[in-house]
C-alpha cells in the first residue's frame, strides 16, 4: 500500500511510504540543519510509530515535534488494515 | 501575566495547515477555530483529524488562546471519528456544522457522551452550534431545547445562501438576512451568545465595517473571522454594548 502525509511547506514534513522501496531517504530542506541533525530529530518519532523499518521517503521543511507526531499518527492508522475507510494522501 | 481571550474574535484555521496553526498561535489573546470541515479539502480530512489532536495536545498549556474545533457536520462520514479522536484532547469547544434538527444535536451529544464514558473523561463538552439552512431557522426552537450544553448560536452565510439558490428562492440574499435577524433576535431573546458569519471579502474593511454594524443590530455578540486584518473591526463593533 502506498501512502503520504504532510506537505513540503515550511514548518511541515512530507513522509511517503510506497512498496518496493528499498530504503529509507531524508531530504533535508532546512540549509540550517546538518542532513544528520535532521536524521536524528526525525527517525526516533518514527520508530515510536512503526514507521521506520517500511523505508520512507521524507522530506523535511522544520516541522516541530508535534507536526511529525500528526503525520506519523496518520500514516500509522492509514496503514492498519483495520482502518481502511478513509485514504490518505499528500 | 496571561490574557483570556474574549467572547468576539474567532479566527478560523484550516486543520490541515500546521504552519498556520502555529502562526495563528502567535496572535494575541483570541478564539482560534481549528477547522476540520470546510476549511479543510476531502482528501486532507484524515491528516487533518491527526494534525488537530496533536495541536490540542501541543498547546493545552496555553492559556491565552482558546481552542475550538468545528468537526465534520453529522451528515458527512467523518464526524464520528472526528469526535472520537479529538474529545479525548478536550477542546474548549466544539463548533457543529449543519445541525438541521434537534436529533442532528442529539446524535453528536450521545457520540460525545459515549467517547466521555468510554475514557473515562472529566471533560465538559460545550457547543457552538451553527445555523446554516432554512429547515435549522424553523427548527431553532427545538434545536435549543435538545442540549444543555449549548454555548452558542453561529451562523453559516454562504451555505445558508446556497440552501436558498436549492430551494429555488427568489432573493437568496434577502432571506439570508432575515434568517440572520431571526436567529440574533431568537439568542438575544434567551440570552445566548450568538457569532455572525464570515466575510470572504477580506480587503474591504468598511464593507466589512458596515456588515459588522448590521450584525450588532440584529443581536449577534461576536464575529468569525479569516483574515488578521478583520480582527481590529470585529473587537471595535462588537466589543461595545447597544444595550
Amino acid at each position: 500500500m502506498n501512502v503520504s502525509a504532510g506537505s513540503i511547506e515550511s514548518s511541515d514534513i512530507k513522509i511517503v511510504i510506497e512498496e518496493g522501496h528499498a530504503a529509507m531517504q531524508c531530504m533535508n530542506m532546512v540549509p540550517e540543519l546538518t542532513d544528520r541533525q535532521v536524521y536524528e530529530y526525525v527517525v526516533p518519532i518514527l520508530k515510536q510509530y512503526g514507521l521506520a523499518d517500511l523505508s520512507p521517503q521524507i522530506w523535511f521543511n522544520g516541522a516541530n515535534e508535534w507536526v511529525i507526531r500528526s503525520r506519523c499518527e496518520a500514516l500509522a492508522y492509514s496503514l492498519n488494515p483495520v482502518n481502511q475507510r478513509e485514504g490518505v494522501t499528500g | 501575566m496571561s490574557v483570556a481571550a474574549e467572547p468576539l474574535v474567532y479566527f478560523y484555521v484550516p486543520g490541515y495547515k500546521p504552519n498556520y496553526i502555529e502562526y495563528a498561535m502567535t496572535f494575541y489573546p483570541m478564539n482560534i477555530i481549528l477547522c476540520l470541515e470546510d476549511g479543510t479539502p476531502e482528501e486532507k480530512k484524515l491528516e487533518a483529524r491527526y494534525v488537530v489532536k496533536n495541536a490540542l495536545q501541543e498547546f493545552s498549556s496555553d492559556s491565552e488562546h482558546t481552542l475550538i474545533v468545528r468537526v465534520n457536520s453529522v451528515h458527512t462520514p467523518h464526524w464520528e471519528q472526528d469526535l472520537e479522536e479529538l474529545v479525548p484532547e478536550r477542546p474548549a469547544r466544539i463548533r457543529l456544522p449543519m445541525v438541521r434538527t434537534a436529533e442532528d444535536l442529539r446524535q453528536v451529544e450521545r457520540k460525545v457522551q459515549d467517547v466521555i464514558h468510554q475514557r473515562s473523561l472529566n471533560y465538559s463538552p460545550s457547543y457552538e452550534v451553527m445555523i446554516e439552512c432554512c429547515e435549522a431557522i424553523f427548527n431553532l426552537g427545538e434545536i435549543h431545547q435538545a442540549s444543555q450544553n449549548i454555548y452558542a448560536f453561529t451562523f453559516g452565510g454562504t451555505d445558508y445562501f446556497d440552501d436558498c439558490v436549492a430551494k429555488g428562492l427568489v432573493d437568496p440574499a434577502l432571506e439570508v438576512r432575515k434568517a440572520k435577524q431571526k436567529l440574533g433576535e431568537y439568542c438575544r431573546s434567551v440570552g445566548l451568545q450568538c457569532f455572525d458569519t464570515t466575510y470572504m471579502a477580506y480587503r474591504d474593511l468598511e464593507g466589512f465595517r458596515e456588515d459588522c454594524l448590521l450584525s450588532r443590530e440584529y443581536g449577534f455578540t461576536g464575529r468569525s473571522v479569516i483574515h488578521p486584518d478583520q480582527v481590529a473591526v470585529v473587537q471595535d463593533i462588537y466589543g461595545i454594548s447597544i444595550a
